[in-house]
Formats: structure tokens, sequence, C-alpha cells
């Protein structure tokens, strides 16, 4: 009865959501792992491990510790199928269910993101691209794309003028304002922006001084901690572009999400939360009916950028 | 594997350092195999941020038809340190039963199960399944003192023979449970015509890997990883493997495993893949 009620329908770009919750890339596998869990068909779109030219193994152990009760730090270091394996042994498992994939690209250039957009395109029942920025720029210095606006830009134009799909370009601001590289985005041609990943940091064990991830020293910093400053960035992109924004970071339920709908948010993605309760992003998308309903709202568009200034 | 919300029957103290918990969870009690775990969210919001992972001790019978599981652990940090405080009628958020478990080999003529510290727990309910079939059973518990070994009077109601050692000699063998395995073939006391499975620490799994070597057996071993999501998904719980000595049981297009050309090694997930692994199989240096 409540479908009835509410419409959570979103739209990036071209790409209808049928509600605005998805899963943070990383976090959920290629889907198919919580398959037992929820009902993919419930999300608004699932957004798949962050997928490299080549296959990856990833980083050495040990690959994550828990800080503090709210906070993870991490170092999976990209492992993943690759491109080819995905597109041949993944996807023909989530194309049993209408719910659209996105796909996470990662390159170490801008040539290799427009070569797996390439091999993206040549494949059936991709619903949009996701940019990883975060992702060192390997030919140019090592430093992260979204580090760099002209960096930002090249990849973001690149990747557009080898794809009609949607493209959220998603950023890691630590060092360049968001506002600049949510506009650079948006000239650039992206669809949406998802501001923030995890960021990087460390962390030592005091005994043996050495990092508490063995022989990894950077690792990405995400969990329950990280919201207020997610939202922030969130708040800051909304205000400099157009274009949706797709908000996340610490969100472990309704609630954390409805934050970010009020902040200007048009979808969220649900991160490390997943791992906690695997159900998360379901209950999430039954919160945010509930609330609309609480407040009398009729769509979850009435509900983004409503937050009161006064 | 099921997401299930358990009360808890029983918590109580073994040892100076571990309990055993039982929870009320009938639809994981009913489907758990031997060397299996559970994943567990313990405290709710307010307790530690991630699940648990907690191998399934045996399976004991709460009433009529109807069975609850136990685990034993040792308490060790956050989440182990809530745990210990919960009480009957509390809950945990149980995940499970998760991961590949131990396969029985009946080709041999003696069955071994060798376990350091806690690690006997995770041996239980395969030692019973092996009682209860009828084939020879040793057991060889390790553990640092004697007051720390763990579930002896339980293996020694099962049909077969239990061995202690005691790393500071005050019980049993004095020396690792691994040198009183490889004394134990030297003398002749076990076949090497056997089949081992073991579960401790990671330098004694090493070490048994040399005995197991030096002496062609075939051991399973069940590795342990911290885990973030326990199903596959995150990719934290990575073992390396030897990828040219994968087991042939395996089935190749469930696994997990992935290696890549230009590595001599490659990354088993101890969640999906494991937490048994064949022991030529584990490249354990990493």
């Amino acid at each position: 009865m409540i479908k009835e009620i509410v419409d959570l329908s979103v739209d990036l770009g071209q790409l209808r959501l049928k509600n605005p919750v998805m899963p943070s890339s990383g976090t959920f596998g290629y889907g198919i792992e919580f398959a037992d869990f929820l009902n993919l068909n419930d999300l608004g779109a699932i957004v798949v491990k962050g997928t490299t030219l080549h296959p990856r193994l990833g980083n050495f152990q040990r690959r994550f510790t828990e800080i503090a009760g709210s906070a993870e730090i991490s170092t999976i270091g990209l492992q993943n199928v690759g491109v080819e394996k995905f597109i041949r042994d993944k996807l023909p498992l989530l194309q049993k269910f209408e719910t659209p994939v996105i796909v996470n690209i990662a390159g170490e250039s801008v040539e290799e993101f427009v070569t797996i957009t390439d091999a993206l395109m040549q494949a059936d029942g991709i619903g949009g691209i996701e940019v990883n920025l975060a992702c060192p720029n390997v030919q140019g210095g090592g430093l992260q794309f979204s580090a760099d606006r002209d960096a930002t830009f090249e990849v973001v134009k690149a990747v557009r003028s080898a794809t009609h799909l949607p493209i959220i370009a998603k950023l890691c601001p630590t060092i360049t304002d968001v506002s600049i590289l949510a506009k650079v985005c948006e000239e650039a041609g992206a669809d949406a922006i998802c501001p923030i990943y995890a960021v990087m940091g460390m962390t030592i064990d005091i005994h043996t001084r050495r990092s508490k991830l063995g022989k990894n020293i950077l690792a990405s910093v995400g969990g329950p901690w990280m919201k207020p400053i997610a939202l922030k960035l969130a708040w800051q992109a909304a205000q400099a572009v157009r274009i949706p924004i797709v908000g996340g970071g610490g969100i472990t339920c309704a609630e954390d999400a409805i934050e970010f709908f009020i902040a200007g948010a048009t979808a969220v993605q649900v991160g490390i939360y997943n791992f906690v309760n695997p159900q998360v992003m379901i209950k999430t998308v039954e919160g945010i009916k509930k609330y609309l309903i609480e407040h009398r709202m009729k769509n979850i568009g009435d509900l983004r950028g409503s937050m009161d200034l006064s | 594997m099921i997401q299930v919300t358990s009360k808890i029957v029983s918590n109580r103290r073994m040892t100076a350092n571990c309990w055993r918990v039982v929870v009320d969870a009938p639809g994981i009690s009913s489907s758990v195999k031997p060397g299996q775990f559970i994943h567990v969210k313990i405290g709710g919001e307010s307790g530690p941020l991630f699940r648990r992972p907690f191998s399934v001790f045996r399976r004991i019978p709460l009433r009529e038809g109807h069975f609850g599981i136990e685990i034993v652990y040792e308490v060790i940090g956050a989440g182990t340190g809530v745990m210990k405080g919960l009480r009957k009628g509390d809950t945990l958020d149980v995940i499970g039963p998760l991961g590949r478990g131990f396969e029985l080999d009946r080709g041999k003529s003696v069955q071994v199960v060798v376990a350091g510290g806690t690690g006997a727990a995770c041996l239980f309910l395969l030692s019973e399944e092996i009682s209860k079939a009828g084939l020879p059973l040793k057991v060889l518990l390790g553990a640092e003192t004697k007051a720390s070994v763990l579930l002896k009077k339980e293996y020694a109601a099962l049909k077969g023979e239990v061995m202690v050692s005691t790393d500071d000699g005050t019980y049993g063998f004095h020396g690792f449970v691994t040198q009183m395995l490889d004394q134990a073939f030297n003398e002749g006391k076990i076949s090497t015509d056997c089949v081992i499975y073991s579960s401790g620490p990671e330098p004694m799994l090493k070490a048994l890997a040399s005995v197991c070597r030096a002496n062609r057996i075939p051991a399973q071993v069940s590795v342990e990883r911290h885990m973030m999501c326990g199903i596959g998904a995150c990719l934290a719980c990575v073992c390396k493997v030897d990828p040219n000595r994968i087991s042939k049981k395996r089935d190749l297009e469930s696994s997990h495993i992935q290696s890549v050309s230009d590595k001599d090694f490659g990354y088993a997930l101890v969640c999906k893949d494991g937490p048994v692994f064949d022991i030529d199989e584990v490249i354990f240096d990493d």
C-alpha cells in the first residue's frame, strides 16, 4: 500500500531509479553475495566493486581494522576480477534483476578510464558508470585524480566522449574544494556527483610501532564517524551545481540518509554498514517511505534541499 | 545462510580467559556443518562496529527436537569484551552458517584431530561425526598451561583417544601439540596412514604443514582471519594460496580464489573458500 502513496523514484541523468538508495562501490561486492539477505530488485541501483582494466590481487594482509567502535580503516587495494571477467562472469548474474547496474571504474590514466569504458560499452545491461576519481593518477605523479581539477576534468570529459550512459563522478575532495571539483565535473559532462570516498588515513600499533595493517601503511578510513563531514560535502556540492548529488558517507539507517536529502542530495550510497547489517539498505528505503508519509510528502523530491535556513 | 536475532541461553566462564555461550538459533543449528562459522553482531548499536566470526563448537539440545548452538570464545578485544558481559535472555544478531567446513576423509586408517587453544572448539562437531561413524580417532589438544586446556572432558566422552600437550609441561606432553604429533608418528603411536584435521594459531598450522610434508599426510586446516562482511563481498579476509596446489575437490565456478599471471601466489577468501583449506593450498608467510 505504501508504495502507492509515496514516490521514491529519482533520476540521475537519463537513468531512472525506483528509489534513491544504492550501495557504495566496494561495500556490496558484485551484489550477488547479498542475495540471501535482501531482494536486489528492491534497491535503487547496484554499484559494483571498483573495476580495473586488468584483474588485481589487491594488498597484503592485513586489510582492515576497526577503530573506536565507529570507524574502520581498510586497504583492500582494489582487488577485482578485471573488466573482461566482470562482463563475462558477473554481469550475467546481475542481469536477472531489474535493478540498474552501475559499474565503478578505476583507471591509472585517462586512457585507461576510456579503455575500460569502451569495454563496458560492448556489454549489455549496464545502467551507468561511476568514475572513481580517488584513484592515483600514475602517469600524473601518483596524486589522486580528484586532487587536481584539470586531471578531474580530463577524466570525466574523456569518459563522457566514450559513453552515452549516465556518469557519476565520485570524488575524494580532501585537497581541492568540493565546489570547484563538482563544477568541473558538471562542465565535463557528468550526470551526477558523488562527493566523497572514504578519506585516507593510517593507524599504528604503539607496542610494535608497526602499522596495524601489516605491510600496508596508508588506508581508507570509513564508517559512521564520517557522516558530518560527508554531509557538509554533499551540501556544498549541491550548492555548487545543478546536476544531482549522490550523497553518502557513514550512513547506517534511514535517518542518516534523510539528512543527506535535506542537505540537497538526490540519492544516497550506503557504505560499510552493508558489512554490518546486510539488510541495511532495505531498512533505509522503508524508513525513508515512513518518514515521507509521516511528514505528508508524496515525493522524495519534496524533501530534497529542504533544509530550513531561517 | 540466514540472519537471525538469537537469544542467549547461557554464557559461562570456562577458564581464566575463555567462555562458552549457548544461543537459540534453530535455523542455523539445523544446517551447520563441522568447521563452519557464524558471524555475530555483539551488543547491538552500542557494541563494536563490525560482526565477529566464531566457529560453532557444537549443537546442544535445548528442548524436545530443538537445538541451540554453542560457541567457545577467548576474551581478547572489544567484541569478546562485551560478549562476556551478556546474560541469559540478551540477544545476538547472528548470520550463518557460513563458509566451507571439513570434509570427512574415510579412506585412511586413523582420523587425527590436532587443536591448539580455542581451535579445540572448531573441531568438535567433526570429531563427534568421526566418533559416531565408528572411525578410529585420535585427538591432540594443545594449550599453554594446565589451566587453559579446553574441552578435554567433552572430547574424552567421544570414542577415541585424547592426548594433551602444554607449552610449559604442567600437564601431559611438555611442548607444542605439533611436537607431540611428530613424536607420536616417530614412536609409531599414530599411524602415518592417517588424515589430519586442525585448527589453531597460524604458527602452529605452519609447523603442522612441515610435519605433514615430511610424512606425506593430507591435512585440512581451519584458517582464522579478522572479517568485515563474512559473506564474500569485502575481500578483507584473504589467505595466500598456491595457485598450482588448489584442491581438485573445489568447485572452481563458485570459488573466489584469484590469481594473476605475474605473481606466484593467489588470494582465497577465508569466509567463502575457507575457513577450511587443504594444508597444501595455503602459503603460511603472510
